[in-house]
């Protein structure tokens, strides 16, 4: 019997996780609570039913087909109960206007090898593979282990994207298995952490120390830029200065926030919040020229942008 | 000079535009076509046609040549100061439309189309071979009349009429030809500048020399291009042109050897001119027939050059094959991302392998061009019609299950296939059956005055091209609504004979009725999985389709002899197809559009997403395998044009299809905001271009619902 993971999505050609063209497998569950994620599916590993009204037709199975009577009207209105919900799909099982989502879904390894391996000869001819990510792929640290090994085996470029809270042996664990780490460093003061990250500070900046001293393929750093929490020149400045000193840092990249994510807040009956924003072109152009004095910075319609002494 | 050269493009662009919005006041405010090139003139006086007199209708070489000339000598000249040549043409040879003889009309066959929902029947077809310039350049209109005359003397009077009508026909085009001489003359006179007076006169200069000599250069080679690509497109929209860059590669070699060409962006301007004047399709790079090695040269990327500052509806073709010139292919999928829209690639690996399999060499493969929307042929030595047969896959399936529902068999899956196979079977006789009727009496009717020029064979025999002008004679037929047909297949099996949600009848009735007030049940049979999703039953089925289709298509020729090669292709016929069919078990109301060529529905994917890997792997699973076109429609995204690694992705992706067998990807490159803001306002978006099919045109200028399929493959974009 195959290993299972759970994931919420697995999505092909991917052209913005790594190099080449790559298959993304999206892990569920994380440990960190950044309060802009734009994936909110992404964040517990037990599956959950979004529910998207406009596309109902009033059919009313998903009433008789959930066994825990989860949907309720309430003024009238079709809502789903969200304590009473376990997230076992049935009804969305019943709701061919797709109105009902299961989002999360258990997979073997062989099921998410089949996936990977249809477009094989995609990265064989782009130079691309297979990326992990998430929800954070290094909580199910057997299934990401197993799957890498596979990946391996079929001699694909593998990469993860962490945010790194988790203990560093499970880290370290995946290591021979990977040719590239994305690592996300979401902010540098305390307050960014405690307030919007709401995970371990200490052990995120430790374990991408630790990375930087043990492995040995391309390790790049990546932050999502999030107006007003950490668009500023101290915090992407104190970012760079720490990366600074890294030996094997391939690259840093700054990510501006989108609200993308606001329909899937919706259709989970999750607070979405309205007070982020993207920051301008100008501001990340700014903070990019700002970091690039420390680190080799990358951008993908910029390029890399090269510190002084590299020049 | 190269500014002033710029400038000139930049000039014909504006007039494309000008051009195209007179077009679409004339045409009633939509075009789903090819932009064909034609220009918004009207006839300098009145054309009536010339009828055969025992039938009335303007059939047989001696009416339509005469007919023909009569338009051509009433045709208005044109030139323009931006323009390196003169020509144009305006529309069609009048009176053209006019039915085969009553004797030789298939009125059987006809009569039957419209059960297996065929409309695109090949049958009384035009065109659609490939011609071989070589010919017109080496001898010039002078020597092809030199020519005919030569053979109707070695051929008895049985063959007067051939010869009499292509005779007729190029001495019109050679008055045609000094008529544009007379009036550049005139406009060198009247010229206010010394610059115009010199564009002028080097065209009369041309345009004279070119009444009867053979081109030298490669600017009189390129001029007598123009006038050949306008009166093909006279003749019933005749557009297969060549592969450009080997035909005209020696002109270009010899004039900067003789140091007549010291500025290759004067160059560019006539390709610029080239294309302003026609969108023939026509094809760059590709492999030496014999050696198999690439053919690219200093002149394909003058060539793509001029396509890409002149930025107008195109239907260039780059080949791909495993050697392909990596600079040419970088640049012309940089100039898509730039342009929106560019060449297509022709995918060397699957259609040479494919077409050597008929029993040909590797060699005759390779000389096959892609000179059409979605196909290939031989240059001057086939008749292939292509791209005018269709066999609508879905319609045998609404038959197939009437069929078995009024039988005393039991209602199984085997039983509704063993229907289906039957009537596929009998929609595919048809065709065949149409082919022959074809062959034995389209010479009588409209024999192929223009190709016939430019083909090896019909001259010196004194033969039709389509009956026994050329020794290659294979035919087409694509077929239509894969993902459609598949898809149906695959909701009866999930919902009615696994799941048993529906009954066989219950279904048949909800079909009747168009789904009205079943909208439940709609949405059950659209939501199982897809073809294109990998694995799924509806994977199954399409793969089924494709070989069932394959195999009764090509595993046995016509009564006749003619071998038919399949593909899977759909163009215009995704909406006629569609409004004269009912509701499909796939969740599609009659009148829908159905599914395009062999891609995967929008949305195919598990949750409602697409992926272009997916949809390239369904379909180079799918391809026939023969050396005909089974074409990869593909929309990706404006942002990642931007990016690093954007063109190299894309460059692997079509190496990728071509080396699993694919024959064709067409790509758009838009942004969704775009595309939405154009379909709102598209008279905001003059000059946005898009691959329709394997035609592109102004988005502008097509119909709210062609617009609507282009707009629909971008939401499934996510």
């Amino acid at each position: 019997m195959s290993m299972t993971g759970t994931l919420f999505d697995i999505q092909r050609f991917a052209v913005h996780d790594g190099p080449g063209i790559r298959t993304t497998v999206f892990f569920k569950g994380c440990n960190n609570r950044c309060a802009w994620c734009h994936n909110p599916e992404s964040l517990i590993v037990r599956p959950q039913i979004e529910f998207y009204p406009t596309r109902c037709i009033g059919c009313g199975k998903c009433f008789t087909a959930c066994p825990n009577g989860a949907h309720v009207l309430k003024d009238g209105e079709h809502v789903i109960d969200r304590a009473r919900c376990t997230g076992c799909g049935l009804c969305a099982d019943t709701c061919y206007a797709t109105a009902l989502t299961k989002k999360g879904y258990t997979a073997t390894v062989d099921e998410v090898m089949e996936t990977i391996l249809a477009d094989k000869p995609y990265y064989e001819s782009s130079g691309g593979g297979v990326t992990l990510s998430g929800g954070e792929p290094a909580l199910q640290p057997e299934f990401a282990l197993e799957l890498l090994k596979r990946c391996k085996a079929e001699g694909l470029h593998t990469a993860i994207q962490t945010a790194g809270n988790v203990p560093f042996p499970v880290l370290q664990s995946l290591l021979p298995y990977l040719d590239m780490v994305m690592y996300d460093m979401k902010g540098f003061a305390p307050s960014v952490y405690k307030w919007y990250v709401r995970g371990d500070r200490e052990r995120i900046f430790t374990n991408l120390r630790l990375l930087d001293e043990e492995f040995e393929g391309t390790l790049a750093v990546r932050t999502p830029v999030v107006g007003p929490v950490n668009d500023t020149e101290e915090e992407i400045g104190a970012i760079a200065e720490m990366l600074e000193g890294f030996k094997h840092l391939s690259y840093y990249q700054l990510m501006p926030y989108h609200a993308l994510g606001k329909a899937k807040y919706d259709a989970l009956d999750e607070h979405f919040e309205e007070s982020f924003y993207t920051p301008s072109t100008e501001k990340m152009t700014l903070l990019e020229d700002l970091a690039a004095r420390h680190v080799r910075v990358f951008n993908y319609t910029r390029g890399y942008l090269h510190t002084q002494e590299e020049q | 000079m190269a500014q002033r050269h710029y400038d000139m493009i930049e000039g014909l662009h504006r007039l494309k535009l000008q051009h195209n919005d007179e077009k679409l006041r004339r045409m009633g405010g939509s075009w789903d076509s090819d932009d064909h090139g034609w220009i918004p003139l009207d006839l300098t006086e009145p054309v009536e046609p010339v009828r055969d007199e025992k039938s009335g209708l303007v059939t047989g070489m001696d009416a339509v040549t005469r007919t023909f000339v009569k338009y051509l000598d009433a045709h208005p000249v044109f030139m323009h100061e931006d323009s390196a040549f003169a020509g144009c043409w305006i529309g069609n040879v009048t009176g053209m439309s006019d039915p085969w003889r009553d004797e030789e009309r298939f009125f059987e066959n006809e009569a039957q189309l419209p059960l297996y929902n065929i409309t695109t029947r090949g049958l009384y077809a035009m065109n659609h071979c490939a011609p071989d310039l070589n010919i017109g350049l080496e001898l010039g209109w002078g020597g092809l009349l030199r020519k005919i005359e030569r053979y109707e003397g070695m051929h008895s009077e049985d063959y007067r009429d051939f010869y009499e009508g292509e005779k007729r026909l190029v001495l019109a085009i050679q008055r045609f030809v000094k008529r544009h001489a007379d009036r550049a003359f005139e406009l060198a006179a009247q010229a206010e500048t010394e610059e115009k007076r010199q564009h002028f006169t080097r065209i009369a200069e041309d345009c004279a020399y070119l009444v009867d000599g053979a081109p030298k250069t490669l600017r009189q080679a390129i001029q007598w291009i123009v006038f050949w690509q306008d009166v093909d497109r006279m003749y019933f929209n005749g557009g297969a042109g060549q592969e450009l860059d080997t035909l005209l590669q020696p002109y270009y070699e010899r004039d900067v050897q003789n140091g007549l060409i010291t500025d290759d962006d004067e160059v560019v301007w006539y390709f610029a001119s080239l294309f302003f004047n026609d969108p023939h399709y026509s094809m760059i790079g590709g492999q030496d027939p014999l050696t198999g090695k690439d053919v690219t040269s200093r002149i394909s990327f003058l060539i793509l050059e001029g396509q890409h500052r002149l930025n107008i509806p195109n239907n260039l073709a780059l080949r791909v094959h495993e050697n392909v010139n990596e600079e040419l292919f970088t640049r012309a999928v940089r100039y898509l991302f730039e342009d929106g829209t560019g060449v297509c690639y022709s995918c060397g690996t699957g259609l040479d392998n494919g077409y050597a399999r008929n029993g040909r060499p590797i060699y005759i493969a390779r000389m096959r061009s892609k000179v059409g929307c979605n196909w290939t042929a031989l240059p001057g030595i086939e008749y292939c019609l292509q791209d005018v047969t269709r066999v609508c896959l879905a319609k045998p399936l609404l038959l197939a299950l009437d069929d078995m529902l009024a039988s005393p068999e039991e209602n199984s899956m085997a039983n509704l296939l063993h229907h289906y196979e039957e009537r596929l079977a009998k929609a595919v006789q048809l065709i065949k059956d149409g082919i022959d009727w074809h062959v034995k009496y389209k010479w009588l009717n409209k024999p192929e005055v223009v190709l016939n020029l430019v083909c090896h064979g019909p001259i010196e025999r004194g033969m039709d091209m389509s009956h026994g002008g050329v020794d290659i004679v294979n035919f087409a037929c694509d077929a239509t609504a894969l993902a459609t047909t598949a898809n149906s297949l695959a909701a009866i099996e999930q919902r009615v004979v696994k799941e048993g949600r529906l009954t066989w009848e219950k279904l048949a009735t909800v079909l009747k009725n168009n789904y009205e007030g079943a909208e439940d049940i709609r949405l059950m049979l659209k939501s199982v999985p897809q073809y294109g999703a990998g694995g799924t039953i509806a994977d199954r089925y399409a793969k089924y389709l494709a070989d069932l289709y394959t195999h009764m298509m090509r595993d046995t020729p016509t009564h006749d002899g003619f071998i038919v090669l399949p593909g899977i292709f759909s163009h215009g016929d995704v909406y006629i197809h569609g409004k004269n069919l009912g509701a499909t078990p796939n969740g599609r109301k009659a009148g829908e559009a159905i599914s395009h060529s062999a891609d995967p529905d929008p949305g195919f994917l598990p949750g409602g997403g697409t992926a272009p890997t997916a949809k390239a792997n369904a379909v180079a699973g799918v391809q026939s395998g023969w050396g005909n076109s089974t074409p990869l429609q593909v929309d990706i995204d404006a942002h990642l044009a931007k990016e690093m690694g954007g063109v190299e992705n894309i460059k692997a992706y079509i190496r990728t299809h071509d080396r699993m067998g694919g024959t064709l990807v067409n790509i758009n490159v838009v942004s969704k905001e775009k595309i939405l803001e154009a379909h709102k306002n598209p008279d905001l978006y003059p000059d946005l271009v898009v691959r329709v099919t394997g035609y592109s045109a102004f988005f502008k200028s097509l119909s709210p619902e062609y617009r609507q399929q282009v707009v629909d493959r971008w939401l499934a974009n996510g």
